[in-house]
């Protein structure tokens, strides 16, 4: 039934609700009207009779003393002779039928009074105290000089009363089906202004809800709470419509972020798998062949390590732009991340087309960019792969374009390459050797060879310089240029040129404790281990760990490395050089030194490079640019060291011009500590013998 | 249970136990069934007491305010012992008091007088002796009231009934209700 009601619409519960709080009201008025009107009636005929019984009793009171029933009969009906009273007696004191009257029609046979009635109390009434039954009786007590003698019992004659009662009961029932109809009809007419806006409300949010069309709005009509409601309603609509607007963007734009690069606008990775498996798919059936390019751009690191990653966006952004504007409408250019570009080349009638294109790109990378009005110059190196030759899914084709870009890169930069299956066997090998690399870091497998540095004028030592050696437990004696390059990819030249560090001091410190004469040892320290932050700090703790002197280790430093970022180079030299720490430049005369950089630099030696030392007895220019790099230590003050010194010839043109130090094969290869301690020792008579 | 129903059993109680009253005690109302005259007399020793409830006496009648008002029965009682039911009966205020006279002149202090059948020559004396006292005059001698006597038992019809002589009850300065006069068979001017 509750259930019932909560379920039906919200016009019938109003109108329940008002018909129902009107209908209770109407009974509960009626009902309170016809039980005053009854109470009325009852105390004004309770009074009435008691009176007229308090008359009969006086007026019969000797009639009863003197046993005189005719008297007291006559007393009786004349008194009682009115239309209230049904029927009347007088009962004696024994509680004895003294007088009777009945009136006219009254049924004695329902007439309940009578001798048995003899009540404690002087007067009062009894029976049902609505009135509605026959029953009722009043009764009063006859009382002589004190002395109860009898009683007057008195049976009102209610049929009046019951007429009127039921007269009223119908006016009430009238009055009330009247005010319900009322209150029914008005209830109908007025529920409407609560019940119709909200079912108006109600029916555009179904609408709403079944057609998702946020547009709609419900009308207005009154400004209270239904109207906020609506107001509220409508501006949850908008609400909805503007989120579901922004969400439509959002959705937009994340299905760009999943397709597209956000700094370039060009396609990514993900894009570019995609449409590269679509023209696999095409060409395999039309027979065609496509060309997958890696583009990546030289050196890009450096230029947002010196000019900022802004810098760097901005110039990233230029060569996407140059990129397509070289490739057909059909080729798709992408981003692959960071400097890294690649570029399908479907329908490709001719692989040649494919080196074509990659040439002007390189050629229009090469040119200058105007960023943040700075010229900056940049290289690609590309790597090319055709399908379906070198591979047939878009895995492998990816895989073997970075092959032939990083070949490309090892072939010097700013050219391209197309892969051959060599490259995946050397590749294959690298990738082997830098697994092994890290594990040789490990256990401990590198081992440092010195090989010791000549006073040209007497031929002692004069100091050695460590280098390291990989004895590989498989593939034997592996020397650094072949696992350096891959060290310096792969980050981890840092540890082993920290490992370097410590093992050359902890030989000293051995050579130390051993009663050796000591020399100061040089270490090689790449660009890319210099450059970080902690060097000098790294630096200080193996000297401290170790207890070698500072005097004791020489840094040697690439004339490459030492010519970017000046600044912070120098910055780093003299904080070495405050230690006390020897500072040597590496293959002196290979880079492009800024000669006029070069006297700020707070260096001790210069090394000549190698190349020029082997040709310079042969090569009038070689010599030309040994005796000029001398003559300029010199005057520098600087000592000079010549590497790579094999023949008596080459020492003499060497001691002809006054270098000091050699270095090289013509006195000692680089050799194991103890064969060097060896040496050590031979040196240290050869001294002594020369003293005496 | 509620008010009503209470009620209604408490009034079904009451007629149960009237009942049983009024079988136990159940004595007709025949005056001359088994000791008639015994019987007669008990009615109109009653009648005696009920009629001093109806008569005004005037004040200085009394000597005192709690002076007793008496019946005296003057001659040979009729009454045996039913003057005895009247005893501790009090009129208003008043003790009643009952007393045996055997003349007239012991009269003194009465105020109801009943005249026994045995001074029936002696009445004319004995009216005309109380004629000017606030006395009742009351007796079942035939004509009594007739001779000038206030109050005359009758018997009719088994009954013991009354006349009055009005006209001697104010010559006796006494007012007599008019629920008496009412009841009164004759009432003589």
């Amino acid at each position: 039934m509750i259930t019932a009601f909560y379920n039906t619409s919200l016009k019938k519960k109003l109108m329940t609700i008002i018909l129902l709080t009107s209908g209770v009201v109407l009974c509960l008025t009626s009902a309170a009207f016809i039980i005053n009107e009854m109470a009325t009636f009852r105390r004004t005929i309770s009074e009435e009779l008691l009176s007229l019984a308090d008359i009969i009793g006086n007026n019969s009171s000797a009639a009863i003393m003197f046993n005189d029933k005719k008297a007291a009969q006559e007393t009786l009906n004349s008194i009682s002779a009115n239309p209230r009273v049904l029927a009347a007696r007088i009962v004696t004191k024994d509680g004895e039928l003294f007088v009777e009257y009945l009136a006219p029609g009254a049924d004695r046979s329902r007439l309940k009074i009578g001798a048995e009635e003899a009540p404690a109390e002087a007067a009062g009434d009894a029976g049902a105290l609505w009135g509605l039954s026959k029953e009722v009786r009043i009764w009063k007590r006859i009382v002589v000089d004190g002395t109860h003698i009898g009683t007057v019992v008195i049976q009102p004659n209610m049929q009046g009363h019951i007429k009127k009662l039921n007269l009223f009961f119908a006016i009430a029932a009238l009055v009330l089906l009247a005010a319900f109809l009322i209150a029914y009809f008005m209830s109908m007419k007025l529920q409407s202004l609560i019940s119709v806006p909200i079912m108006r409300l109600a029916e555009t949010m179904k609408k709403v809800s079944e057609e998702k069309d946020y547009s709609l709005r419900t009308e207005k009509t009154s400004k209270d709470e239904i109207g906020s409601l609506i107001d509220g309603f409508n501006e949850m609509l908008t609400e909805v419509e503007e989120r579901d607007e922004a969400l439509r963007q959002h959705q937009d734009h994340l299905q760009r972020l999943a397709h597209f690069d956000d700094l370039t606008g060009l396609p990514n990775r993900a894009l570019y798998c995609d449409r590269l498996s679509q023209a696999l798919f095409q060409a395999d059936r039309a027979t065609q062949k496509v060309a997958v390019m890696f583009v990546d751009l030289d050196c890009f690191k450096d230029i947002n390590d010196t000019s900022g990653h802004r810098v760097g966006d901005l110039l990233l952004k230029d060569v996407a732009a140059r990129l397509q504007t070289i490739v057909r409408v059909s080729d798709t250019v992408a981003r692959m991340g960071g400097d890294e570009f690649t570029i399908l080349l479907p329908n490709l009638e001719d692989p040649e087309k494919a080196s074509l294109v990659a040439q002007k790109i390189l050629q229009n990378i090469s040119e200058v960019y105007q960023v943040e009005g700075n010229d900056i110059y940049i290289t690609a190196s590309a790597g090319i792969t055709i399908f379906p030759d070198d591979g047939k899914t878009v895995d492998d084709l990816l895989k073997n374009a970075d092959t032939a870009m990083y070949h490309a890169k090892n072939n010097g930069r700013n050219v391209f390459q197309f892969f051959s299956r060599e490259m995946n066997v050397k590749m294959m090998n690298r990738l082997d050797l830098q697994n092994n690399l890290r594990h040789a870091l490990e256990r401990n497998e590198f081992v440092l060879y010195y090989q010791p540095r000549i006073n040209i004028a007497d031929r002692c030592i004069t100091s050695m310089e460590a280098l390291i050696r990989w004895p590989h437990p498989e593939k034997g004696m592996i020397m650094p240029d072949r696992f350096i390059p891959l060290a310096e990819e792969t980050g981890l030249i840092v540890p082993i040129g920290e490992w370097v560090i410590r093992a050359a001091c902890l030989q000293i410190r051995k050579w130390q404790t051993q009663g050796n004469p000591l020399f100061p040892v040089a270490v090689n320290v790449s660009a890319y281990q210099f450059r970080r932050k902690n060097f000098t700090e790294t630096v200080t703790e193996i000297l401290e760990e170790t207890g070698v002197s500072p005097a004791l280790l020489e840094i040697e430093l690439t004339e490459s490395a030492i010519m970017k970022d000046v600044d912070s180079v120098i910055k780093v030299l003299k904080e070495l050089n405050s230690l006390g720490i020897i500072i040597s430049i590496d293959d002196f005369g290979t880079g492009y030194s800024s000669l006029s950089q070069l006297k700020r630099f707070p260096i001790d030696s210069l090394k000549i490079d190698r190349s020029f030392i082997a040709n310079a007895t042969t090569n009038a220019d070689d010599r030309a640019i040994v005796i000029a790099i001398i003559s300029m230590a010199h005057s520098l003050g600087l000592n000079i060291i010549a590497e790579g010194v094999e023949t008596e010839m080459q020492l003499a043109l060497l001691s002809a011009q006054g270098c000091q130090e050699m270095q090289g094969y013509l006195f000692s290869k680089p050799l194991p500590p103890d064969l060097l301690t060896q040496l050590l020792h031979d040196d240290r008579e050869r001294k002594i013998q020369k003293n005496n | 249970m509620d008010f009503q129903t209470t009620r209604i059993i408490y009034n079904h109680c009451k007629i149960v136990i009237l009942t049983l009253v009024a079988l136990l005690s159940a004595v007709p109302w025949n005056l001359f069934a088994e000791d008639s005259a015994s019987r007669e007399y008990k009615v109109k020793a009653a009648f005696l007491y009920n009629f001093t409830l109806f008569v005004e006496w005037p004040t200085e009648t009394f000597p005192a305010n709690d002076s007793p008002l008496t019946i005296c029965i003057l001659g040979k009682s009729p009454f045996g012992d039913a003057l005895g039911s009247l005893r501790g009966k009090t009129v208003k205020t008043r003790k009643l008091a009952v007393r045996q006279i055997n003349s007239v002149q012991e009269m003194r202090g009465c105020q109801v007088l009943f005249v026994s059948a045995s001074e029936k020559m002696q009445l004319p004396n004995i009216l005309a002796a109380v004629k000017n006292l606030n006395v009742l005059t009351v007796s079942d001698l035939d004509r009594f009231a007739e001779a000038g006597g206030i109050i005359n038992f009758i018997t009719l019809e088994d009954k013991v009934r009354f006349e009055v002589n009005l006209k001697a009850a104010q010559q006796a300065r006494l007012k007599i209700s008019s629920q008496l006069l009412k009841l009164a068979r004759d009432v003589i001017e």
